[in-house]
């Protein structure tokens, strides 16, 4: 685990993301399932349907962390890329009630740091070395 | 990989100019992460263009250009991360530069035909330039420093670097390229009128929160 950055990424991301989705139902009663209108957790908006997607996201990650290497580059590279598109989406969701996870631009920031740290890591880091001479 | 040619200089071999080196992770992944957050805003620009002049033809230009710009930016950093190579090479840095100079003048000769939308544009080709020229620089740094570690060593990725340091260079790297998109994101049409968040700093006008 100590040795693979990609391991370490997916352990502590999930476990934060983990985190971040049971205290996000702590704030988010009373709000509804998928109101565009959240409540704030520290400064990221969040509403239920939020914290259930941060639950599983969280889960997915730290899974693949603990289980091993190769799992946890594809599951690395698959929420970073999630993660790129709902950032970019997130702010173009044009004039609509589609923002049914409760966006706010704190969300968006952390949302696009979180996606170039997996995607980078999970594309560039702990290669094989058959992927490395590619 | 391309395989390293003989220096003309000497029996030490020199890099290609699309290498871009194993031995320095951080900096790789910064080209990395400035390249996703340039794509980003390039097709921001690109949108913004469309929606501010979609019956001038310079404009749905210039939109078609950025909007593929940004395309190119993102796979290319797919590229750089997953294949350690800068996708074009040379060509590449002289895209690069280029599109550096055109942020530029789009920032000092901002044209729209809409006035309201020339100074928030301002703040996402800004967004690009910097993105752009962090890219260029990373690249430069690369092409001083990372020679002469990878001659020394045949490093691997990460040799020499405990993964919770490189992990650390890493969040800041992506903390720092989010921080820069993201206004730049926001400035855009797109963004201007995106769904209004929490904090409703920016309501477009008819949005679905306006009474």
């Amino acid at each position: 685990m100590r040795n693979s950055p990609n391991r370490l990424v997916a352990t502590i991301f999930g476990a934060v993301y983990l985190l971040v989705g049971l205290l996000g139902f702590a704030v988010t009663s009373g709000v509804g399932f998928v109101a565009t209108e959240g409540a704030n957790l520290i400064i990221f908006e969040v509403n239920p349907l939020h914290n259930v997607i941060h639950l599983a996201i969280g889960a997915a990650l730290l899974f693949a962390g603990l289980r091993g290497t190769d799992s946890a580059r594809t599951v690395n590279s698959a929420v970073g890329a999630v993660y790129l598109l709902v950032g970019i989406v997130g702010l173009f969701l044009l004039n609509s009630p589609l923002n049914i996870i409760a966006l706010n631009g704190a969300d968006n920031v952390l949302h696009l740091a979180s996606a170039v740290l997996l995607l980078g890591v999970g594309l560039s880091l702990d290669k094989s070395p058959a992927a490395a001479r590619a | 990989m391309t395989p390293l040619r003989p220096s003309p200089l000497g029996d030490q071999p020199v890099l290609p100019q699309d290498t871009v080196y194993q031995a320095n992770p951080p900096v790789r992944l910064l080209i990395g992460f400035a390249g996703f957050g340039a794509g980003s805003v390039n097709l921001a620009i690109c949108s913004s263009y469309f929606a501010a002049g979609a019956k001038d033809p310079a404009m749905f230009l210039a939109g078609v250009a950025a909007g593929l710009w940004g395309a190119a930016l993102l796979a290319g950093a797919v590229v750089v991360l997953a294949k350690d190579r800068l996708a074009g090479g040379r060509w590449a840095r002289y895209a690069l530069a280029a599109a550096a100079a055109a942020h530029l003048a789009a920032i000092a000769y901002p044209r729209s035909t809409a006035a309201s939308t020339a100074a928030p544009l301002s703040m996402t080709q800004l967004s690009a330039l910097l993105l752009t020229l962090m890219i260029i620089a990373s690249l430069g740094w690369l092409g001083r420093h990372g020679a002469g570690q990878k001659t020394a060593g045949q490093g691997t990725a990460g040799a020499g670097m405990r993964p919770g340091k490189l992990l650390l260079a890493a969040f800041a790297g992506a903390v720092l390229v989010a921080g820069i998109t993201t206004p730049g994101l926001a400035a855009s049409t797109a963004g201007q009128y995106a769904v209004p968040h929490g904090g409703h700093g920016n309501v477009a006008p008819g949005g679905h929160h306006q009474r």
